[in-house]
């Protein structure tokens, strides 16, 4: 019996000693070793990029000589080199290790070497990759909806928020919640989860209010609008949110590069207050143009938006090109300033969409794509961004040429996150960037998945994604029970002589109802 | 086995076997999983994020394990198999719950019928694995759970309540139900005041679980969480018979109760015995067969049936069995006029057969939904429409996620449109499923080395036939795509049979002109103008009231010319009142294009049409 535990005991100290052995040694033996002078292939493109300190490791696949080791050593000025020897060349960096290292080399370089030892026993060392790791830290959070990469259909979508600083994704709601009904347009007050909204449409449908822990349903449709509230804005206060009014249509192409169109048969701004409950317009932003895609300045004083002019009967669809204006607004005294434009279409030869101020008010980012705002279908839709103290404006160098459509900042400004289709020219995926205080944006790179090759295979759009500074805090219950309650119906303010139907004088309609999209 | 004697524990034993063939058989033969397969296009993959989004709600682990199994319907006897070895453990498991009951009567009988009632709910082509599955693992933990009655109560109270969680999370709410209620006849069966009030008190309480599951744990609803499998989820739709099978356990467990006299063996017993089995087996088979029966003769089936032929390009069978059986579904009308032009006979036979649904069966755009979705893209791709084809499966991958019909559409559509990044990753999707890897491969491969696509005939050809002309797809005016095939390429023989089909059910002949119907024909060499075209011929020159005309050497026959002048003729004698005009007109012109003009035309005629169509 004494000499079975023996020899057990000595099993288990020479397993030990062993694990010990392959655990310790990370850096293999490099006999035989070959330099490559170019930098790894590797997936998703982590390379020459700035990082945020607080990001989720960048997990990656060598993309270079089928090998039988990888091995690949993450370091920076301060602390102890990650080191990963692997069989294959999926490379997954310990969350610990790689929070630690970054945190401790803030504003330091990120150096990233890679060796592949090949079928004949060669190791090749690859030229190292050089990161920069940001002095700023990016919100959090990213909020997104996932929905497949239908047009007019869908059957399953949610709403999301993932913590950026790990892998950890939530749904905020999914519309199996909802009567698979479909759900859009989630929008937050200065990257505050706390103030939000979304949209469930259908016969459910409302507007899901969540504002300082109280949660509503609203039906922000009037019989002196032309539809609920679509695209929304919400003021830096949290008090106003202005939304879009829009008869949306689409159609679809029979050959070409694009795919289908989506554009508006008519459109118009309103303004919601969410105190009073009261929705109002302005002549000045509910015209017979088409008015669309607010957006606030951060000091609430301006509210910016995309207009177009109404065409032509028989117009081509793609002649209609938006321009972006803004108006002054005094909350307090409930008065509209002038029309300004900032960027014309006729100059600029192209279409606005999608403005977004930076925190600090000085530069705006938007759009620009051949023509109409639906960027997400066009594949040469680009994020450009003008400096508002000169009003000059340049397309960014983080464009593809794959649609960029949809942008948002963090609440620092120094990190902005934006939806893109130059994987495939099918799924938007969101990336990050780095923009530095002149105004230049760094390369960008895609949300780091756990699995690096989960983009290959995940078969879903990322729509509108926003960066939040917390993690979601409401109950999926209380949400749920809210969307299925009766929503309550917002007035529409009794000294407005305009309705948001395109501009006409108010006239009360008797049992109209209210259209929906 | 009822008594414990040789000759009728043989007897049983062959009963079960015989009755087991003939399930199988049924399943491999009539049944057919291929079918089933066409229909459900289950996809199983290899791949972690798979199995996780099973793992986001009760019953998803049983969902993906029926999923790995009934992709091998993919294989006709595969499928048999897995269907008849799950029938048979049920079989099994009921048949121990009954002995466990010390119940011995009828025991051919009864554990046999919800066999019966599994073999009913797949003789459904959408007669999912997992109805049966759940059914099985409750019975399982059902048993198991009955091996703990000697236990303490202690032991029961906790047996009961891991075994109801997981069996929740595992089977979702209707194995859990099930189960929470076989449990509880079971405890009030043995009733003992001491042991079972905490037990029956936590099975009760457990019906807290899918509750506490909704609120707290999983996104799903109330009805969800508490009767998954038994409500209708996207395009499932539970039948009938799965409800009286989950009636029938409970109430099979109370019947148990009732005791037999206690008989001695005897050798009159024995033929009692035999006799009883012979009656149970009679029984069994009449209502195997009435209920198989039933369910082969209904829509449904028949209506799967079409599919899956249209689906294997059997045409000549679709022809066949709709002669056989006249159906005015859509899906039917639409694979019908397919297999008309695929078999030749569509300029001639179109009228010949009931076009009840117009030019909605020929193109079911508009209002196209569900599994429509891709049988327009199918026929899109037949025409060379690619965009349209693939716009059509995005659809349809919206709704039906992973179905490796829809997925190999899109990747062949993308990689015909040049569009290889998004074909890839449909194809790195396949790629996962075993079933499809090696035609996945081609692909991939094609896409490293696309001069592998230069020497596939099925890709250039559609290449070639792919309109390139810019326009907007309304996919109500279908001449237009139409037309900007035949523009592309004129000899696109089905562009064209489909434009005349479309316009003559639509009641737009006028809209093609002369000029180009007969440049059309000449090009694709017609010897003569069918004789449908040359009823719509009629009409086009009556309504442009042209005297001269050219048809560039082909003829109107003296027959169609003398035969409109008699239809007409007819309505005039009967002034223009086609109601009265309508029986003579039959006899003589049913088969006629005129006769559709007027009388079977859904935009003409039926103002229900437009209802049905939307039910549809």
């Amino acid at each position: 019996m004494r000499k079975t535990y023996i020899i057990l005991l000595f099993l288990v100290i020479v397993s030990g000693l062993l694990f010990y052995y392959s655990v310790s040694s990370k850096c293999p033996s490099f006999k035989n070793i070959a330099e490559h002078d170019t930098i790894p292939a590797i997936f998703p493109d982590y390379t020459l990029i700035v990082i945020p300190p607080n990001i989720a490791p960048l997990n990656f696949i060598i993309k270079e000589e089928i090998g039988v080791t990888y091995y690949v050593k993450i370091h920076s000025k301060n602390g102890k080199a990650i080191e990963i020897i692997n069989k294959n060349p999926c490379i997954k960096i310990p969350v610990q290790k790689w929070r630690k290292l970054l945190y401790n080399n803030r504003d330091e370089h990120l150096y990233v070497d890679v060796y592949v030892k090949t079928l004949k026993g060669t190791w090749i060392r690859y030229k190292t990759i050089t990161n920069k790791i940001a002095e700023e830290e990016i919100d959090g959070y990213l909020v997104y909806r996932l929905i497949n990469p239908g047009y007019r259909l869908w059957e399953k979508m949610g709403i999301y928020i993932r913590n950026i600083q790990n892998y950890h994704e939530k749904p905020i709601m999914v519309n199996n919640l909802a009567n698979k009904n479909c759900m859009n347009c989630h929008s937050f007050s200065q990257n505050n989860p706390n103030r939000a909204l979304f949209h469930v449409r259908g016969n459910i449908g409302g507007t899901i209010l969540v504002k300082d822990g109280i949660i509503k349903k609203l039906n922000t449709g009037t019989d002196y609008t032309m539809s609920a509230g679509v695209y929304p804005a919400w003021n830096p206060d949290g008090t106003l949110i202005a939304f879009s009014v829009n008869i949306i249509s689409q159609e679809f192409y029979s050959a070409g590069s694009k795919s289908i169109k989506v554009f508006d048969k008519a459109s118009d701004l309103v303004l919601y207050n969410t105190e009073s409950n009261v929705l109002t317009t302005s002549p000045k932003i509910s015209t017979k143009k088409y008015e669309t895609m607010p957006t606030w300045s951060p000091d609430g004083k301006y509210l910016y938006y995309c207009s177009a002019p109404r065409p032509e009967a028989n117009h081509a669809i793609d002649s209609i090109k938006y321009s972006l204006l803004r108006i002054s607004y005094d909350a307090q005294q409930n008065e509209w300033g002038e029309v300004e434009t900032i960027l014309s279409s006729e100059k600029a030869g192209l279409s606005v969409s999608w403005p977004r101020i930076s925190p600090d008010g000085r530069f705006l980012m938007f759009c620009m794509s051949d023509y109409g705002y639906f960027t997400i279908y066009t594949p040469g839709s680009d994020i450009y961004v003008m400096d508002l103290k000169t009003g000059e404006y340049s397309s960014l160098s983080i464009n593809s040429d794959q649609a960029e459509s949809y942008h948002s900042w963090s609440g620092n400004g120094r990190w902005f996150v934006f939806s893109s289709k130059r994987l495939n020219g099918l799924c938007a995926r969101p990336y990050f960037s780095y923009f530095d205080k002149d105004g230049k944006a760094y390369k960008a790179f895609i949300m780091p998945q756990k699995d690096p090759a989960f983009y290959e295979t995940f078969l879903k759009n990322y729509n509108i994604p926003e960066l939040v500074t917390a993690p979601w805090s409401v109950s999926k219950w209380d949400l749920y029970s809210t969307i299925h309650n009766e929503a309550t119906k917002v007035a529409f303010d009794k000294s407005v002589v305009i309705d948001a139907l395109s501009g006409a004088t108010r006239i009360k309609t008797q049992n109209k109802g209210n259209v929906k999209n | 086995m009822p008594v414990n004697n040789g000759k009728v524990t043989r007897f049983f034993f062959l009963a079960i076997s015989i009755y087991f063939i003939f399930f199988f058989l049924s399943v491999l033969l009539i049944i057919n999983p291929e079918q089933s397969y066409f229909i459900q296009q289950p996809m199983f993959l290899f791949d972690k994020y798979f199995l996780f989004g099973y793992l986001k709600y009760p019953g998803g682990l049983i969902e993906y394990f029926s999923l790995f199994l009934s992709q091998f319907y993919f294989y006709r006897l595969t499928g048999a198999s897995i269907i008849t070895v799950t029938a048979l453990a049920v079989l099994l498991f009921t048949y121990k719950i009954l002995k466990y009951f010390n119940f011995d009567r009828f025991t051919l009988l009864l554990p046999l019928a919800p066999v019966t009632a599994l073999l009913y709910l797949h003789s459904f082509s959408n007669g999912i694995l997992t109805t049966s599955l759940v059914l099985l693992f409750t019975l399982v933990f059902f048993f198991y759970f009955l091996h703990l009655s000697e236990k303490t109560t202690y032991v029961r109270f906790i047996g009961y309540l891991v075994s109801s969680s997981v069996l929740f999370y595992l089977a979702g709410g209707g194995g859990f139900l099930l189960f929470q209620v076989l449990c509880l006849c079971s405890e009030c069966l043995r009733f003992n005041k001491k042991r079972s009030y905490p037990v029956i008190l936590i099975i009760l309480l457990s019906s807290l679980i899918p509750y506490l599951a909704a609120r707290y744990l999983f996104y799903i609803t109330l009805e969800q969480s508490y009767l998954y499998i038994l409500i209708p989820e996207g395009y499932y739709r539970p039948k009938f018979v799965l409800y009286i099978l989950y009636i029938y356990y409970p109430l099979l467990i109370l019947f148990s109760t009732i005791k037999p006299k206690e008989n001695k063996v005897t050798e009159a017993n024995k033929i009692t015995g035999v006799t009883s089995c012979i009656i149970q087996v009679v029984i069994a088979g009449m209502v195997t067969f009435l209920s198989f029966g039933s369910s082969l003769r209904s829509e449904d089936t028949f209506i799967s049936k079409i599919k899956y032929l249209a689906y294997k390009g059997r045409w000549d069978k679709i022809l066949e069995v709709t002669q056989k059986r006249h159906s005015k579904d859509r899906v039917v009308n639409f694979n019908n006029n397919r297999a008309l032009y695929f078999t030749d006979r569509l300029p001639y036979d179109l009228f010949r057969h009931l076009n009840f649904w117009g030019q909605h069966a020929l193109f079911l755009g508009g209002h196209a939904g569900g599994s429509l979705l891709m049988d327009n893209s199918e026929l899109y791709f037949d025409l060379g429409h690619i965009r349209a084809a693939r716009q059509w499966a995005y659809e349809a991958q919206t709704i039906f996620e992973n179905s490796p019909r829809v997925l190999k559409m899109l990747a062949i559509t993308n990689v015909i449109e040049g569009d290889y990044k998004a074909a890839d990753m449909m194809l790195n999707i396949l790629d996962k499923s075993v079933i499809y890897k090696k035609w996945a491969r081609y692909y991939l491969n094609g896409i490293r080395d696309t001069t592998v696509f230069q020497s596939d005939s099925l890709i250039q050809e559609k290449r070639g036939m792919m309109p390139s002309d810019i326009y907007f797809m309304d996919g109500k005016n279908v001449e237009v795509d139409l037309l900007a095939l035949l523009k592309k390429n004129p000899k696109n023989k089905m562009a064209f049979e489909f434009l005349m089909a479309y316009l003559m059910l639509s009641d737009k002949i006028e809209k093609l002109d002369l000029a180009d119907e007969i440049f059309y024909l000449k090009q694709l060499e017609y010897k003569e103008i069918p004789e449908t075209y040359q009823e719509a011929l009629m009409i086009y020159l009556a309504r442009k009231g042209l005297n001269n005309y050219d048809l560039g050497g082909y003829e109107i026959s003296q027959i169609i010319v003398n035969g409109y002048t008699d239809y007409t003729v007819i309505l005039g004698i009967y002034n223009m009142n086609l109601q009265a005009a309508e029986k003579e007109l039959y006899t003589k012109y049913g088969l006629s294009y005129w006769y559709y003009l007027n009388y079977i035309s859904p935009m003409i005629n039926d103002r229900e049409f437009q209802k049905k169509m939307f039910e549809q």
